[in-house]
């Protein structure tokens, strides 16, 4: 990548991190930058791994309402 | 012309769009401009070389297999880098929208496309700008196809298209996340929904329950109270039946109740089966018994009838007879026979014919006469026999007479007699048939009884029996009475065992609804994950938006004066984007009269104006890049449409610049104009013309190739 690509890119993704006042949300912006910058990442790697994190949350709410429907048919 | 980028050298087709058999173009790195009608194959080539290199065409998913060819489907490029020659190869899967590309260097050894030629094969083939983007120099990722070709060369060109395509890409995330909040969210009121409804139900049965109470008037009763009661029943059914009581200890609620209602069902079906059953042998019994009294009384009847028809003949035998036996008549009737046959023969013949003539009278023609032997009326003879039988003496006619008489009496004796035997032959069957009955009766009756006392002795048997099925039908009546005085008890424990139950249910519906609290709580946090997004995406824009309206002013300006070189418009002489769209990025042409407003192009431009507009991005960009994608190479096919003479040379003339930094693939139906220009602007060695002159199904494009090219 160009110096000066780098630096607008770098540039827009400071001026997020500057406009996040959540803690927890600049945590997760953190970890989504990270990944966009890193070799091998990007936009897809960037949203596979938000995927990922969605997939977990709706297996654990999928599991726990299971539970209840097991408990319910019982 | 820049070094560093892979340059065409030469082109093979085969069997490709208008392409039948194999045919080369040799380029050896120069620019190439074919030229020839519309429907000639121009278009072929250009795209023919598009396909080779990205395995797509400018309208990706068309059939690029000329389907009137039987060969296979397939483009060869030489190229050289450096003094290094490449081939790459890309046939069409038979069958298939697929192709498979091959690298081979000089040696013909094979190379993965993506190391030598990694920009290559990370771009789509969609747009002609990304052959001279330096957007498209490393690090080149695929933009998301809602992201326009002109888009997608602004923001590859100013180093954002990852930032981009991450807004683009978390969009569609936003939406995946925002249909599973809702699946989830609908999915957890439904089960809300069904917990509060079935709480409500339960709560209606437990207090239905305590409304009229099963266990009286005392107070609720615990599980263990009910166990108690039920063990306490059980214990009093199976004593009432079998003496001996049914251990229960140690069962729960549930098989407790279901061994009570077993017990109940099984106890009430042994006592009212003994009593059906028998029940049920009285009931043959006496039917049996009525079988025997009516045989009994018919035949009784029968018996009567046939001894009082014995007494009747033997009577009227009796006063036939006169005192004389039968054989004695025989004997009487057999001497006057004799005087007859001695006395009165002819008189006893004569009558006899006469006799036989009378009943022959209904024959009115000649008859043969059995006595005189000659043929004659019956009416003549019975005369004549008359007048014989008259004149006989009255000696002959009185012994005819008598013997007719002894012998009529005699007849009617024998008849008698005959009647009498069979009459005692029948009274002896019937007597048969009534020791035989009587054998059943006696049998029945279990008993030895003389003849006279049978069919009252049945009678009275049939009567105890009657007596037996009525005191039976009562024990029926009172076994099911009792059964049902066991149901009701047994009701009343099933109703405590309900009772237990919906306690229990209502215990279970409180525990889900806590656990449910807490899907609500996971859910939350998902939902708050997706707000995190949400900010994050829009943060991410707004920097997006900021960085933007920085640079767009540069890039405004460079693509204005492409616009007005290519163009030269009185009118509209600014092409901006508009920057209160973005991320969006459109173009929009303004007037230096009117600056404050602008433009969709479509609105204002003529047809020639607007595929110049197309061709700005080619010019603008290329001035500014530094770096040339690896293989740095314009495909334009027909740019000049709508183009009058006048802008087709200034087309030309800015080819020829951008030519200094890129190799041109240029197709063009202007034959005379590009033919007459291009010596003009292009060095006679830095270029070539491929001529397309004829067309065929059989043949393809007819190409016209200049020796050595």
């Amino acid at each position: 990548m160009e110096g000066n690509e780098i630096n607008r890119t770098e540039s827009v993704y400071s001026e997020v991190t500057a406009a996040l006042e959540s803690q927890e949300v600049r945590e997760l912006w953190h970890r989504l930058r990270s990944e966009l910058t890193r070799k091998g990442g990007g936009p897809d790697a960037c949203v596979e791994y938000l995927e990922s994190d969605l997939t977990r949350m709706k297996e654990d709410v999928r599991r726990a309402l299971d539970w209840v429907g097991k408990a319910q048919g019982g | 012309m820049n070094s560093k980028g892979f340059k065409l050298q030469q082109v093979k087709i085969e069997g490709f769009k208008g392409f039948t058999g194999s045919k080369t173009v040799p380029i050896n790195g120069k620019h190439m401009f074919i030229l020839g009608p519309n429907n000639y194959g121009k278009s072929s080539i250009v795209e023919a070389i598009r396909w080779g290199l990205f395995g797509s065409t400018r309208r990706p998913g068309e059939v690029v297999a000329n389907q009137s060819y039987a060969g296979d489907c397939r483009v060869e490029l030489q190229m050289e880098q450096a003094a290094r020659g490449w081939t790459l190869k890309r046939r069409l899967v038979t069958g298939t929208s697929e192709t498979r590309p091959e690298l081979l260097d000089k040696q013909g050894q094979p190379h993965p496309l993506t190391s030598v030629l990694p920009e290559l094969v990370s771009v789509p083939a969609g747009e002609g700008m990304h052959i001279i983007g330096k957007a498209q120099s490393a690090p080149l990722r695929r933009l998301p196809e809602d992201v326009s070709p002109f888009e997608r060369t602004i923001y590859s060109y100013l180093g954002l298209a990852d930032v981009r395509g991450a807004i683009s890409r978390l969009e569609d995330f936003i939406e995946l996340q925002e249909t599973t909040e809702k699946e989830l969210a609908e999915e957890v009121d439904k089960r809300k929904i069904n917990i509060e409804s079935e709480l409500s139900r339960v709560t209606e049965q437990r207090d239905e329950i305590i409304k009229n109470p099963p266990w009286g008037a005392g107070s609720i009763p615990t599980q263990a109270d009910t166990i108690s009661r039920i063990e306490q029943f059980i214990k009093e059914l199976s004593l009432g039946v079998t003496a001996q009581s049914t251990p229960v200890g140690g069962l729960e609620l549930g098989s407790l109740i279901r061994e009570a209602e077993a017990l109940v069902d099984r106890v009430s079906r042994a006592k009212r089966g003994d009593v059906e059953s028998a029940l049920r042998a009285v009931l043959e019994k006496l039917k049996q018994g009525q079988s025997l009294l009516k045989q009994l009384s018919g035949l009784i009847g029968r018996v009567g009838e046939v001894e009082s028809e014995i007494a009747s003949t033997e009577q009227g035998l009796a006063r036939v007879l006169s005192g004389e036996t039968l054989e004695a008549l025989a004997k009487a009737v057999e001497e006057i026979e004799r005087q007859v046959e001695e006395t009165a023969l002819p008189l006893d013949i004569q009558k006899k014919a006469h006799a036989w003539l009378e009943r022959q009278l209904h024959h009115p023609e000649r008859q043969h006469c059995p006595v005189c032997q000659e043929e004659t009326k019956s009416e003549d003879l019975i005369v004549s026999l008359t007048n014989r039988i008259q004149v006989a003496s009255s000696q002959e006619k009185e012994i005819v007479a008598k013997r007719d008489a002894l012998k009529h009496r005699y007849q009617e004796a024998s008849g008698l007699a005959e009647q009498l035997n069979q009459l005692k032959t029948k009274l002896a069957s019937l007597q048969q048939q009534w020791e035989q009955i009587k054998k059943k009766v006696l049998d029945f009756l279990a008993s030895d009884v003389g003849k006279q006392d049978v069919g009252v002795l049945l009678q009275g048997r049939i009567d105890e029996l009657d007596n037996a099925r009525l005191t039976l039908e009562k024990q029926l009546r009172e076994t099911a009475e009792v059964y049902q005085e066991w149901k009701r008890k047994l009701g009343r424990l099933q109703e405590e065992v309900r009772f237990h139950r919906t306690q229990e249910r209502l215990l279970e519906l409180e525990r889900q609804r806590r656990q449910l609290y807490d899907v609500e709580q996971l859910l939350r946090t998902l939902v708050l994950f997706g707000d995190s997004i949400r900010r994050i995406t829009e943060a991410l824009k707004g920097a997006l938006n900021n960085t933007l309206k920085r640079e767009l002013p540069g890039i405004n300006k460079k693509l204005t004066e492409a616009f007005v070189a290519l163009t030269e418009h009185p009118a509209y002489n600014r092409v901006y984007i508009d920057d209160s769209i973005l991320p969006k990025l459109e173009l929009r042409v303004a007037s230096d009269d009117d600056p404050l407003r602008g433009w969709l192009p479509s609105q204002v431009l003529n047809a020639q104006a607007l595929n110049a507009l197309e061709l700005v991005p080619y010019f603008a960009f290329s001035e500014l890049i530094d770096l040339p994608f690896e293989v740095y190479l314009l495909l334009l096919d027909d740019p000049t449409q709508s183009f009058d003479s006048h802008h087709i040379e200034i087309l030309v003339a800015k080819l020829a610049e951008l030519g200094e930094r890129v190799q041109l693939v240029v197709a063009s139906h202007e034959v005379g104009q590009f033919q007459q220009l291009l010596p003009n602007y292009f060095g006679s060695d830095d270029y070539m013309v491929v001529s397309t002159t004829k067309w065929s199904r059989q043949d393809g494009p007819t190409l016209e190739i200049p020796h050595g090219g």
